[in-house]
């Protein structure tokens, strides 16, 4: 069906007519009742508005401009103030009228340049390196009632963003041939918390238009990425709140195993971390038997290996092995590795050594504990092991880590 | 049986109802139209709600709390005393003192409510008003967004056709709404805001810079202190309506500091503040494609409208001076009941259907194809800002990688490209069978509802599984088990008798004028308060009824200064 359809209307580019039809329309299509049929109701609607605004504005639409003028739904505005204060004045309103004259004065005022001492002050502000970072010094701009008009505002905007980056060419001759480089260097002059206050008076997150007439390309886009580096974060304030002996803000109601889900991240699962298990075990005890095997640690050890000792002598060495291993900036045995697996603490990143050494004393305890264990870790959710679990740490997917996201 | 309109504010709460083809406002057991939003719980477990609690502000500040609609929807809770509580529980014993007054006034049980909330409000806090509804026992029928109430109840009031511009500053947040009328129909266009800005925050500049000045640390003053300053900021705030010089003298640490406050130094302190109102009023016009001179009208809504230089700002802004002829503080709540009579399908409202947006954007987190290194954390808008609602929309996705076995869809709320930059709101996870990358694809179904409430539903394409999601983790979110252990503790306390309720407050009010008084004056209202007590005691209604009007004159005038 056509939007005109829809409407029940002829195609038109009269607006009132358009707005009647689809007041008729929804007023038996109530959004509460009928959510989808008004969905498309309203979306027609918004298409005809569109249509017969653009064909309006078409040179060709003679006729349209002679039979649509007058159905502009605005009022002008000098004449709805006029009829809304000879009404009923009530007092607040004598009083705005009243200083209706004093707003014009702050107008003139501006042709003169009022911001000539801000300007001045900014200017001599921004050579002190110290001071300039002091939120405090900077009152004097955040703390100005002239700039709640948005042409001043916008005019020392015009005059203090130039001012803050600072653009230098630096050339020099690098590479194998030294060839002459050249190279631009684009700084902010003041820091985040400052921007931050400035954006609050200036808008330029909103604005950025702004930026783009004062400063070229690359500055602006420069300073605008610098600018939503903090733009929109989440503020949870406790500001304001009378009374009360304590204001508790309660732990995260996400356990650490939920925030590590939230990132899409996997788990290594049972069978990857087996099969690393079993390559390990198979480096580790064919290693220490060579070297426990060769003559020459015999005649100076002179120990008679039987099988117990030389089963905890491997949990020994594969307890130090994988703790080395796992502590390295690889996260990983060479058995993990190969099934992308790394270890992390709660945090995302690399975990220490203490961590690393309870992790693998638990883990060697473990291989003792032999089956039980197994079992336990086996029905364990998450595939988070008991030692993974006592010692705070995560055996993840690697390969998720990297491509993490669940869909495109 | 009646739905009434409730207008659950930072600072204060109002009820009304639509009878007999006109809102009326349920006065409370004081008489008042407002409450004020403040909850007290003394040491025997006794709870006060409105001005009783409102005086003892001070005089106990520990175990007297305010201004927490500011804490809803988030993980904050409040020490009361010993109790610990969050605003939800807070909040719902202001609905529920707000129910009992319209039992008594309707005469008949309440249990169906329209309540109004902050347009800005995200899908947490709007949960949590639920909840907190829920906790009162009343039915929530709908949650109308504050500007949207306000500009109902003006458009049913004038009849007018036309565009306009609603500002509604409260005493915590600050909303802009585009609304227009024609033929009955009111359609929102845009809503923007600020949940950070409101009447609070200008008493709360005065204290800062009044301190800053004095180089006193805010931590270093006591509860008491800090009370009394921020009481004679919020009295200097009112005067400076209208004079230009008002004194002030404060009480530190047994040293009195006698200061004049200027109209500049005003000026100055709150121009931070004001600064912030420019922001959502450009963004609301911007997003409904209109202009400055499209407005017909501009309409002020909220307590803290009644600032002149807030006035002042807005005719600087907008270049136009704002209609006033409405009761800033009366407004939302008359909204809510006209929106309370709409569901109630009153035959006088039978020619009015309202339509409202989302203020904002809704999204998922996806895997940007082309992130390389950061190719995770990427937003995904599914309901963009300012869609009329009802809506539902649905995109498809599909897995990024091979084998992969599960899909987490991630809810979020906000504007950045990035979704740690946006408000979190749930994670729903699915369960896809193997394959290579994309080819698994899930329908993620968002719909949002008049309420402001959102649904989402996924759809494994191949399994034809549906979920749908439960926002679990969301702060706030209770489970039935924890509702029901809140609901019994919240029994446990006690709402005074009604009957001593006008007592009650004159006493509070009373000693906390005992407090903030010195010499002669303590002594006068010490003997005053002990002639009241003498009466109240004695238990004749007549001679009670006489003394509470003499004693609340006393009162005044010594509040005025004028003694």
């Amino acid at each position: 069906m056509d939007i005109w359809s829809i409407l029940d209307l002829k195609q038109t580019t009269d607006l009132k007519v358009i707005k009647s039809a689809y007041a008729k329309k929804l007023k038996i299509t109530r959004p509460d009742d009928k959510p989808e049929e008004f969905q498309i109701l309203h979306s027609a609607y918004k298409q005809a508005l569109h249509w017969a605004k653009i064909s309006r504005k078409a040179p060709e639409s003679q006729l349209d401009w002679e039979t649509g003028v007058e159905t502009i739904t605005q009022v002008p505005v000098e004449e709805y103030i006029d009829s809304s204060s000879t009404e009923e004045l009530n007092p607040s309103q004598e009083i705005m009228q009243n200083e209706n004259p004093l707003i014009e004065n702050i107008e003139q005022e501006s042709l003169v340049d009022p911001l000539a001492q801000v300007k001045s002050d900014l200017v001599s502000l921004l050579a002190n390196k110290e001071r300039r970072n002091n939120p405090l010094e900077w009152q004097f701009i955040t703390h100005n009632p002239d700039l709640l008009d948005w042409q001043v505002a916008d005019q020392l905007s015009a005059f203090i963003v130039p001012k803050l980056v600072q653009k230098t060419m630096e050339t020099r001759r690098s590479g194998r041939h030294k060839r002459l480089r050249s190279k631009v260097n684009i700084r902010v002059l003041v820091s985040t918390p400052i921007l931050e206050i400035l954006n609050q008076v200036f808008e330029w997150s909103h604005h950025p238009q702004n930026i783009y007439h004062v400063l070229e390309q690359s500055s602006a886009e420069y300073f605008l990425t610098t600018l939503s580096s903090f733009e929109h974060s989440n503020v949870e304030g406790t500001i304001g709140i009378k009374g009360g002996a304590k204001i508790i803000e309660k732990a995260n109601v996400l356990s650490d195993t939920q925030v590590i889900l939230r990132k899409n991240v996997q788990f290594g699962n049972d069978v990857y971390r087996l099969l690393a298990f079993f390559v390990d075990q198979f480096l580790v005890s064919y290693l220490t038997a060579f070297i426990l095997g060769t003559e020459f640690l015999k005649k100076k050890l002179s120990i008679n290996l039987n099988g117990d000792k030389f089963l905890l002598i491997i949990i020994l060495v594969t307890v130090i092995y994988s703790w080395l291993m796992e502590c390295s900036r690889h996260q990983a045995t060479i058995g993990m590795k190969l099934f992308r697996l790394k270890v992390y603490s709660k945090k995302g990143t690399r975990i220490s050594y203490w961590q690393g050494l309870l992790r693998n004393v638990l883990f060697g305890a473990s291989i003792v504990g032999n089956f039980v264990i197994a079992l336990i870790n086996y029905m364990l959710t998450h595939h988070r092991y008991l030692h993974d679990r006592l010692s705070g740490t995560y055996v993840l997917n690697y390969a998720d880590i990297k491509r993490k996201k669940a869909f495109s | 049986m009646s739905v009434i309109g409730i207008d659950l504010g930072t600072t204060n709460s109002l009820c009304a109802v639509w009878r007999n083809d006109s809102v009326e406002i349920i006065p409370n057991r004081l008489g008042h139209k407002m409450t004020p939003s403040v909850v007290h719980i003394n040491k025997n477990n006794q709870l006060s709600v409105g001005q009783v609690a409102k005086e003892q502000l001070i005089t106990q500040s520990s175990q007297t709390v305010a201004a927490f609609k500011r804490l809803m929807g988030t993980r904050h809770t409040i020490r009361i005393g010993k109790k610990e509580m969050s605003a939800i529980e807070l909040s719902s014993l202001v609905l529920k003192s707000l129910k009992e007054d319209a039992e008594t006034y309707l005469q008949e049980s309440v249990t169906r409510a329209v309540i109004s909330v902050p347009a800005y409000f995200n899908d947490n806090q709007r949960n949590a008003t639920k909840l907190a509804a829920e906790l009162a026992g009343l039915t929530v029928e709908r949650l109308i967004n504050e500007p949207t109430a306000a500009a109902v109840a003006h458009g049913v009031h004038k009849k007018e056709d036309g565009i306009f511009l609603i500002l509604d500053l409260g005493g915590g947040t600050f909303d802009v709404s585009i609304l227009e009328f024609f033929d009955g129909v009111m359609e929102v266009h845009a809503s923007a805001g600020d949940n950070f800005l409101g009447g609070e925050d200008f008493v709360d500049a005065l204290v800062d810079m009044f301190l800053s000045e004095q180089e006193i640390k805010k931590s270093d003053l006591s509860p008491f202190e800090l009370h009394d300053l921020h009481m004679k900021m919020e009295q200097a705030k009112r005067t400076f309506n209208h004079e230009k010089e008002i004194p002030l003298s404060f009480t530190y640490k047994d040293v009195t500091i006698e200061n004049k406050l200027s109209y500049e130094w005003f000026m100055k302190a709150i121009t931070p503040i004001l600064m912030r109102i420019k922001s959502p009023i450009t963004q609301a016009l911007s997003d409904s494609n209109l202009s400055l001179t499209d407005i017909d009208d501009i309409i002020l809504v909220g307590g803290a409208t009644k600032l002149e230089p807030f006035r002042r700002t807005i005719a600087q802004l907008l270049k136009r001076i704002p209609n006033t002829n409405i009761n800033p503080d009366e407004v939302v709540v008359h909204g809510a009941a006209i929106q309370a009579g709409l569901i109630n399908r009153d035959q006088a409202l039978d020619d009015v259907v309202l339509t409202d947006v989302c203020p904002f954007t809704l999204g998922t987190e996806i895997n940007n194809p082309n992130g390389g290194e950061r190719a995770g954390g990427h937003f995904l808008p599914i309901i963009e800002r300012n869609t009329t609602v009802p809506v539902s929309i649905v995109r498809t996705l599909e897995s990024a990688y091979d084998n992969q076995t599960e899909l987490l869809v991630n809810v979020y709320q906000g504007e950045n490209r990035l979704v740690d930059k946006n408000i979190y709101l749930g994670t729903l996870s699915v369960k896809v069978p193997k394959g290579p990358a994309g080819k698994e694809k899930i329908d993620v179904r968002y719909s949002y509802d008049m309420n402001g409430i959102l649904e989402v539903d996924v759809t494994v394409l191949s399994t034809e599984k549906k979920s749908n999601l439960l926002i679990e983790n969301s702060p706030g979110h209770l489970s039935d088990i924890e509702l029901e252990k809140i609901r019994k503790q919240l029994e446990k306390l006690k709402f005074h008798p009604r009957d001593d309720e006008i007592n009650r407050a004159i006493l509070a009010r009373g000693e906390r004028l005992y407090e903030q008084n010195l010499g002669e004056l303590r002594e006068y209202i010490a003997e005053v308060l002990a002639k009241f007590d003498n009466i109240v005691d004695r238990q004749n209604p007549q001679e009670i009824k006489k003394a509470q009007i003499q004693i609340n004159e006393i009162f005044d005038s010594l509040e005025k200064g004028s003694w």
